[in-house]
């Protein structure tokens, strides 16, 4: 079911209209696809992506698979009248009859893409927008099949010629060279990818990091969740003092994340190597940390991921539209607090209304939540394809949503698009 | 750089297949193989260290909820519930499952778990294990026994040899399909099995995003839930559910009748395809099976250990706890528990207990005691915990990083010193459903609120109707294309309806062992089953009817259970409509710990608090039982033992062209098998490590 070009662009530009997009930038979009612009190598223009593990959970790929959206920027909401055959299918869009991906007609369910490209879901993704050249969890290959891939990618695969790819980053980098809270403790990775059937070749995660950040082709690095993009929960420290840390532990400095892991600029813009052979390498790595586009959250929503993914595919074809904040994010894919309008719970905070412990209707502020400094679409673009009801009107206390959030089940905002979570933003729930 | 830990094999060569792709995290399995090409010793790694026991420290007990939900991404529910668990514990609340605490209020006390954050917890996490379920077998092990499309990031095979001849994709139906690169996009009358498992594949992919939908009507969004908390749940105790409860069933109709339709039938018809990884009382009926080749890979330890699961609301549980090593006489080794008066006087104390049981050995791992236990790990290497603190193993968290010692970062667990295999293979033995050598028919019964394996029978014969069409017609025509053309070697007749009858007689008389084959059909069973206790008894209505839409679900389960506590009630302590019981945190120092199954296995936290603050956290995991590395003893984790006996396919050099990669190649040999066996576990890593 690959796409022609043309579908290809309507969805780019479909989801850049919902992202706030004028028409006249939604037009340079579709020239910059026009053409026969062979930016991202491949067929049909998808882009080569090459998606990298560290110390993760995999959390945010497994958000990823979550995804279904409707291309024109509509989020999807449940209610009485859009059943869940009816939204995937297209029924509750007023799109019954057209032939579905499996050449049927709807409501046969497929999962597939329709045919006019208004519904994405990650067989989508994967199949007909991205070029999924390396990821553990989905691929084919494993064992040999797959360690020698990404050996050879790494040693070979850069001609300062070849075809760009994205370098997709999920988890943080726990640089082996370094102790953490622990001080010395040998020196096997912290965390490393493949050893080869004769034993050799077990790859560090972060050198392979550094690798292929340095390559030419590598046209932008995407970390993906909290981990990647600023360290995360790797990074994280126990909030406990010196003494209590060597009394109880055995020594470790709390002061130290327990690796030492980072995030993704910070490796490559902080990366250095005493030997003085390495210095152009260095140079390159730390160069590279320029390329980063952070997507932080824990886990990152899939819209999101999307969204910032498409501004790059924009900017690969030559149309610059991003403009990063201070953690390097995309201004439009967080741009307002989960505080405001479009909490489901804002209008109790318009009354006064307080919840004082778990389980209580109300505002959340009191209990800890954080929707004041977290910039995110969670009200807007609601989780798992469910809307919040509220919708940005101040009608009452509404509560006939039915979820997409997290104040939605009762439970505070914890900031986890922001750089310094979780330790900057604990205790989550006041009790 | 790693010390490996292999037995002496003369004449033999060690392999590694690292890394084991399609599951969560890192891991790898260095293997020797034999002079006659069997693995003889095994030793699984796990390669990623991050530390959460020691960056919990410190923090208000309840954020460990939050906290642990981290530990691993594909499976937050069970963490974030089994810490729930534990917090419950120390904060002393009953009626949670396994909540061992001296703190732990008798059933019926005000401190109760709400019945409706009961429910709400059980449907949350049951939407997780259907999610988890259906994602493994589709998306993480079929693409070992089935061949991709032919694309990234399906592409580069394995060798053909490898694959069954029709789960290769040259043998589609659809030979653009076949060829560039693209899924099967009709259900045709032509269609062959390996376009109707692609477009199972591509549909199990909706599926599974659906359980999320459902499970975020009430967690607030998935995979990382935002709606446990110690002492019930933190949904608005005062909000009407019915709209939620309806759509929960809703969505999880549809996904009840996917696992009826499609996921049981091809996981039971793929042990008819690979015989020899299935069991050794289902080979001669495959014809695929030759006389004398070696069968049951992969069968792994034959000894179960289940915490339990889903408390009912009348204390019973859902999925009964227990260890059963097969053949073993009653005692420590064999025994069960069913409800939470059990759970209490056998797990919480005397001779099956779990503080009398439980260790957890380093002696492989890439650990060092903590300098002030010295002492402790001195009495014995195997019980770190041992001594004042022997009834709270939340001590054993008492290790550092040393990261030149050892093969991995996963520890070793083991009961009464043997290890163990968890997962829904251990659910299934242990709860009876799985019996060695007997039929599934059998040991799988219908009773008054789920249907069993007779669901699929009519009149004596597998029911096709209540088989998605694609699959039928997937195999007919390769029944046709394979051995219609020889009907006197395979008397299937010419129209391809014999090798249906095959199929039919094999589905109806398989019986449960020990192999890779039967961990995937445990899975699959287990959701069938568990689906019932969610949405209600599935029953179909007659033979006449076409498939998808012939199902219907009865009112006995736990949405119906929570819809008569849909009323808008007062949020008071344990008070029918509440959420969330009302207790104050304790003072000094407590400890308590919570144990349950995850949809990979059997999960226990352990917490110590001061003052409310986390003072010690330790979690043994399901995927540190199974790939766990060699004890002081020299025994095998459950994944190294089922390693062991398997072939290592050195034969099958293999060179294949990376796409778009400038022509380079990539010379390999086997690990397939190794591959398939490690994966039948859903080994998670991050989890086993944390």
């Amino acid at each position: 079911m690959a796409i022609t070009r043309r579908q290809f662009v309507t969805r780019l530009g479909a989801l850049a209209t919902a992202v706030g997009f004028s028409q006249v930038e939604v037009t340079k979009i579709a020239d910059a696809f026009a053409g026969n612009s062979n930016a991202y190598g491949g067929t049909f223009g998808k882009p080569k992506v090459v998606w990298i593990h560290g110390a993760e959970c995999t959390g945010c790929s497994t958000s990823l698979l979550g995804i279904l959206e409707d291309a024109s920027g509509k989020p999807f909401r449940y209610d009485s009248n859009a059943t869940v055959a009816g939204i995937d299918t297209g029924t509750a869009l007023g799109l019954a009859g057209v032939t579905n991906a499996l050449g049927g007609a709807f409501p046969t369910l497929t999962g597939g893409l329709r045919a006019d490209g208004a519904l994405v879901n990650i067989a989508d993704v994967v199949i007909d927008v991205i070029d999924l050249q390396y990821h553990e969890t989905v691929m084919g290959p494993a064992g040999d099949l797959a360690a020698k891939w990404l050996q050879d990618f790494r040693d070979t695969y850069s001609t300062g010629s070849n075809d760009p790819f994205v370098l997709v980053i999920e988890g943080a980098m726990q640089d082996a060279r370094q102790g953490g809270a622990w001080g010395n403790t040998g020196t096997t990775p912290w965390c490393s990818i493949g050893v080869f059937d004769d034993g050799s070749h077990e790859q560090d995660m972060p050198e392979v990091v550094a690798d292929l950040a340095a390559m030419p082709e590598c046209a932008a690095i995407l970390p993906i969740g909290q981990c990647a993009c600023y360290g995360g929960y790797p990074g994280c420290k126990p909030q406990i003092s010196a003494t209590t840390a060597k009394k109880g532990l055995g020594g470790f400095d709390p002061a130290l994340s327990q690796t030492g892991a980072q995030g993704a600029y910070d490796f490559l813009s902080q990366y250095a190597d005493a030997d003085p052979l390495k210095a152009a390498f260095v140079a390159d790595v730390n160069a590279a940390a320029a390329k980063v586009i952070n997507v932080p959250g824990c886990p990152t929503n899939p819209w999101w991921f999307v969204l910032t993914t498409v501004m790059v595919m924009l900017k690969l074809a030559g149309t610059d539209l991003i403009e990063l904040d201070a953690g390097r994010r995309v201004k439009r894919v967080y741009p307002g607090t989960v505080h405001g309008a479009f909490c489901p719970r804002y209008p109790s905070y318009t009354k006064g209304i307080y919840a004082l412990k778990p389980g209580d209707p109300g505002c959340l502020q009191k209990i800890g939540c954080k929707g004041i400094t977290a910039s995110s679409l969670c009200g807007k673009h609601g989780w798992n394809n469910q809307q919040p009801e509220n919708a940005g009107t101040l009608s009452g206390l509404n509560k006939n949503g039915v979820g997409g959030h997290c104040t939605v089940a009762g439970y505070p905002c914890m900031a986890c698009t922001e750089k310094g979570y979780p330790d900057a933003f604990v205790p989550f729930v006041k009790r | 750089m790693s010390v490996w830990n292999l037995n002496t094999v003369a004449g033999s060569t060690d392999r590694e297949v690292d890394p084991v792709s399609r599951i969560e995290g890192h891991l790898g399995v260095k293997v020797r193989v034999g002079s006659d090409g069997f693995i003889k010793d095994a030793n699984a790694h796990g390669n990623l260290w991050r530390g959460f026991e020691n960056f919990l420290l410190g923090r208000g007990a309840n954020d460990a909820i939050t906290f642990v939900q981290r530990i691993c991404g594909v499976c937050p529910v069970p963490h974030g519930l089994t810490s729930t668990y534990a917090v419950d514990s120390v904060l002393g609340y009953s009626r949670s499952h396994i909540t061992f605490s001296t703190l732990n209020e008798a059933v019926g006390s005000p401190y109760g778990i709400p019945p409706k954050a009961l429910l709400i917890r059980n449907l949350v996490l049951s939407a997780e294990f259907l999610m988890s379920s259906i994602t493994h077998f589709y998306h993480l092990a079929a693409p070992s026994y089935v061949q991709g499309p032919n694309m990234p990031p399906w592409t580069p095979y394995f060798a053909e040899a490898f694959y069954n001849p029709v789960l290769r994709s040259s043998f589609s139906a659809d030979t653009v399909s076949a060829t560039a690169g693209v899924v099967p996009v009709a259900n045709t009358a032509t269609m062959q099995i390996w376009d109707a498992v692609i477009i199972s594949y591509v549909r199990a992919l909706r599926i599974r995003r659906l359980t999320f939908e459902a499970g975020a009507l009430f967690a607030g969004r998935m995979p990382m839930t935002s709606c446990f908390v110690g002492g019930g749940v933190t949904n608005d105790g005062t909000e009407n559910l019915t709209q939620r409860c309806n759509k929960y069933e809703e969505i999880i109709q549809e996904v009840g009748k996917f696992i009826v339709n499609e996921y049981v039938p091809i996981a039971l018809v793929l042990g008819f395809l690979y015989p020899g990884f299935d069991n050794d009382h289902n080979k001669t009926r495959s014809f695929f099976y030759t006389p004398g080749d070696p069968v049951g890979f992969g069968a792994g330890l034959g000894r179960f250990l289940v915490w339990g699961q889903f408390p009912e609301l009348n204390d019973d549980l859902a999925i009964k706890g227990g260890v059963l090593e097969l053949g073993a006489p009653a005692g420590v080794y064999n025994f069960t528990v069913a409800n939470k008066g059990e759970v209490i006087s056998k797990f919480l104390s005397g001779a099956l207990s779990v503080p009398t049981n439980l260790t957890e050995d380093i002696s492989n791992s890439r650990y060092v005691p903590y300098v002030d236990d010295a002492a402790v790990y001195a009495t014995t290497a195997s019980r770190p915990f041992a001594g004042a603190e022997a009834t709270y193993p939340g001590d054993i968290t008492r290790t550092k990083p040393a990261r030149d010692d050892g093969y991995s970062y996963m520890k070793a667990p083991r009961w009464a010193g043997k290890p163990c295999e968890v997962g829904p293979m251990a659910d299934m033995f242990v709860n009876g459903y799985f019996q060695d050598g007997v039929d599934l028919a059998t040991s799988i019964p219908t009773s008054a609120t789920v249907s069993g394996y007779d669901l699929y029978v009519k009149a004596g014969g597998l029911d096709l109707d209540i088989i998605a069409p694609t699959i039928v017609n997937g195999i007919v025509n390769s029944g046709k294309f394979l051995f219609g053309v020889d009907p006197v070697a395979y008397p299937f007749g010419a129209d391809g309806m014999g090798l249906v009858a095959a199929i039919q007689t094999w589905v109806l008389g398989i019986q449960a062992g020990l192999s890779t084959m039967d961990r995937l059909r445990a899975r699959a069973l287990q959701s069938f089953v568990l689906v019932q206790r969610m949405i209600g008894k599935i029953s179909k209505s007659d033979g006449s009817v076409t498939p998808l839409g012939t199902l219907s679900f009865g009112s006995s389960s736990w949405i119906n259970q929570l819809k008569s506590y849909t009323g808008a009630g007062v949020n008071a302590n344990d008070t029918v409509g509440s959420t969330w019981a009302n207790k104050s945190i304790p003072t000094g120092i407590k400890k308590g710990w919570g144990a349950g199954q995850a949809p990979r296995g059997s999960l226990m936290h352990q917490i110590t608090i001061n003052n409310g603050k986390i003072t010690a956290y330790q979690c043994i995991v399901p995927t540190t039982w199974n790939g766990s590395p060699k004890d002081v003893l020299g025994q095998n984790g459950a994944i190294e033992k089922a390693c062991i006996g398997a072939p290592f396919a050195t034969g099958a050099t293999y060179t294949k062209t990376i796409t778009g990669q400038g022509g380079a190649s990539i010379p390999t040999v086997g690990g397939v098998e190794v591959a398939r066996i490690a994966q039948s576990f859903d080994p998670c890593i991050a989890c086993a490590i944390h």
